[in-house]
C-alpha cells in the first residue's frame, strides 16, 4: 500500500495545504496506483451523491403522496360535517303555521341565508299545534322536515322568529361558559301566540377567537 | 487545512434590518440541511420541522449576541442535535429500498446504462449499511458541502479525526461497491 493513499480523499476533496496538495498532485501523476484509487473514490462520491438524491427524491414524493390523502380525507370530514349539520332536525311542528306578519329577519337568519320570506297565502290553513309526542327522537310521520337546499341555498322550512339571547341574560353569571348565546326561534300562531318555542345554545364565542391574529 | 468554506458570517444588524441576506442564507442552506436529515432517516414532515427551527434558534441566537462565525456548520450542528433527539433510527432509511427514486435516477439512462446504474446503487446502498454512524455522518455532511472543520465542529470531533472517518468510509464504499 503507498503511503500517500491514506491522503488522497482529503486530497481530492481540496482539504490540504498547498504544498502538501502540489506534493500529492505529482504523486498521483506518477503512481498508478493511487491514480486509480483517487478515481474509484471520485466515483464512489458521486455514487454516494446520487444515492442521497435518490434517499430525498424517495420520501419528497411521500410527501406528496400523503398530502393528497390528507386533502381527499379533509374533504371527507368536511362532507360529513355538512351532512350532520344539515340533517339537524328542526321544531317539531305537524302542522305549520300560517305567517301572519312579516317579520324582519335576525342576524342569525340572515347568516343561514334565510331568501325573504313569502307573503301569507291566501287560503287559510289549520291552526298550527304542538304534537308533544313528535318532541321526542322518533318522529311522526308528520314531523317537520328539516332546512332544506334549493338553487344551493339553506330554505328553513317554516316561517319562523328567531332571537339571539346572551347567555347573561337567562342565567346567572358563570352558568355557561363566555360567548354563549340562545338561538330562540318559535312559530307565531294567527291569534299571536309564539307556539314551537325552541332554544338551541350556541358559542358564538369561538368564532371572535379564530378572527383574533 | 484549507479555510475556503463559505462566509457566512452576517453582521447582526444586516440580518435583522434587511431580510435579503437572511433569506440568502436561508435559500442556500435550507435544501442541503433537508437533504442530510431526509438521508438521516427523517421523515418530510420531521426534516421540514427541524429545519425551521434551527433557522428559529438562529435568529435567537444571533439576537442574544451569539458568534456570528461558521453559521453553516452552527446551522448544521443544531439540526443534528435535533435530529439525534428525535430520532430513532435511520437504519431503515438507508437500508430500505428506494424503489421508484432509484427508478426515476436510473431512467435518464438508457436501458442498458438503467440496469447498471440500478445494480450500482443497489450495492452502494447494501455497503452504506456496513458504515458506523460516525462514518456515515461524516459522508452526508461532506455531501452536503461542509468541510472538514466544519464537519468536525457538527460532529463534535477533532478535524484530523474527520480526514480519517472520510477516508476510511470512501475506501469500504469503493471496495464493497466498485463503482
Amino acid at each position: 500500500m503507498c503511503e500517500w493513499e491514506s491522503r488522497l480523499a482529503a486530497w481530492l476533496d481540496r482539504e490540504l495545504t498547498q504544498d502538501e496538495d502540489i506534493e500529492l498532485e505529482l504523486h498521483v501523476s506518477r503512481c498508478a496506483q493511487c491514480r486509480s484509487r483517487a478515481e474509484a473514490y471520485e466515483r464512489t462520491s458521486r455514487a454516494f451523491d446520487a444515492y442521497c438524491d435518490a434517499v430525498t427524491l424517495a420520501f419528497a414524493r411521500q410527501k406528496v403522496s400523503s398530502s393528497k390523502w390528507a386533502a381527499v380525507a379533509a374533504a371527507v370530514a368536511a362532507l360529513a360535517v355538512w351532512a350532520l349539520l344539515t340533517a339537524r332536525p328542526r321544531a317539531p311542528i305537524t302542522k305549520p303555521a300560517p305567517l301572519p306578519h312579516v317579520t324582519a329577519p335576525t342576524r342569525s337568519a340572515l347568516a343561514r341565508e334565510v331568501p325573504p320570506l313569502e307573503p301569507p297565502r291566501s287560503s287559510p290553513r289549520e291552526p298550527s299545534f304542538i304534537n308533544r309526542a313528535s318532541l321526542s327522537r322518533v318522529q311522526t310521520p308528520n314531523a317537520a322536515t328539516p332546512a332544506r337546499i334549493q338553487g344551493g341555498r339553506f330554505l328553513l322550512p317554516e316561517p319562523a322568529v328567531e332571537i339571539d339571547i346572551p347567555a347573561d341574560a337567562l342565567l346567572p353569571p358563570g352558568a355557561a361558559p363566555a360567548g354563549t348565546n340562545f338561538l330562540v326561534d318559535f312559530s307565531v300562531a294567527p291569534d299571536g301566540s309564539a307556539q314551537a318555542i325552541r332554544l338551541t345554545p350556541q358559542l358564538t364565542g369561538l368564532d371572535r377567537r379564530a378572527a383574533q391574529p | 487545512m484549507t479555510e475556503d468554506s463559505l462566509p457566512l458570517a452576517l453582521p447582526l444588524s444586516r440580518l435583522g434590518a434587511k431580510n435579503r441576506e437572511a433569506n440568502t442564507l436561508y435559500e442556500e442552506l435550507r435544501k442541503p440541511l433537508l437533504r442530510y436529515l431526509l438521508c438521516l432517516g427523517m421523515s418530510s414532515d420531521q426534516a421540514q420541522d427541524v429545519v425551521q427551527d434551527a433557522f428559529l434558534s438562529l435568529q435567537r441566537h444571533l439576537a442574544s449576541g451569539g458568534s456570528q462565525e461558521n453559521i453553516r456548520s452552527w446551522l448544521f450542528r443544531v439540526a443534528h442535535n435535533r435530529a439525534r433527539n428525535q430520532q430513532t433510527s435511520y437504519e431503515r432509511r438507508f437500508g430500505a429500498p428506494l424503489g421508484s427514486a432509484v427508478d426515476a435516477i436510473a431512467d435518464r439512462e438508457s436501458p442498458e446504462r438503467a440496469v447498471l446504474e440500478k445494480e450500482k446503487l443497489r450495492r452502494l446502498g447494501e455497503a452504506i449499511k456496513t458504515l458506523t454512524q460516525t462514518e456515515r455522518e461524516c459522508l452526508l455532511l461532506r455531501a452536503g458541502g461542509l468541510r472538514y472543520r466544519e464537519i468536525g465542529e457538527v460532529l463534535a470531533i477533532p478535524t484530523s479525526s474527520v480526514g480519517d472517518t472520510v477516508e476510511r468510509a470512501i475506501r469500504k464504499l469503493a471496495e464493497k461497491c466498485n463503482v
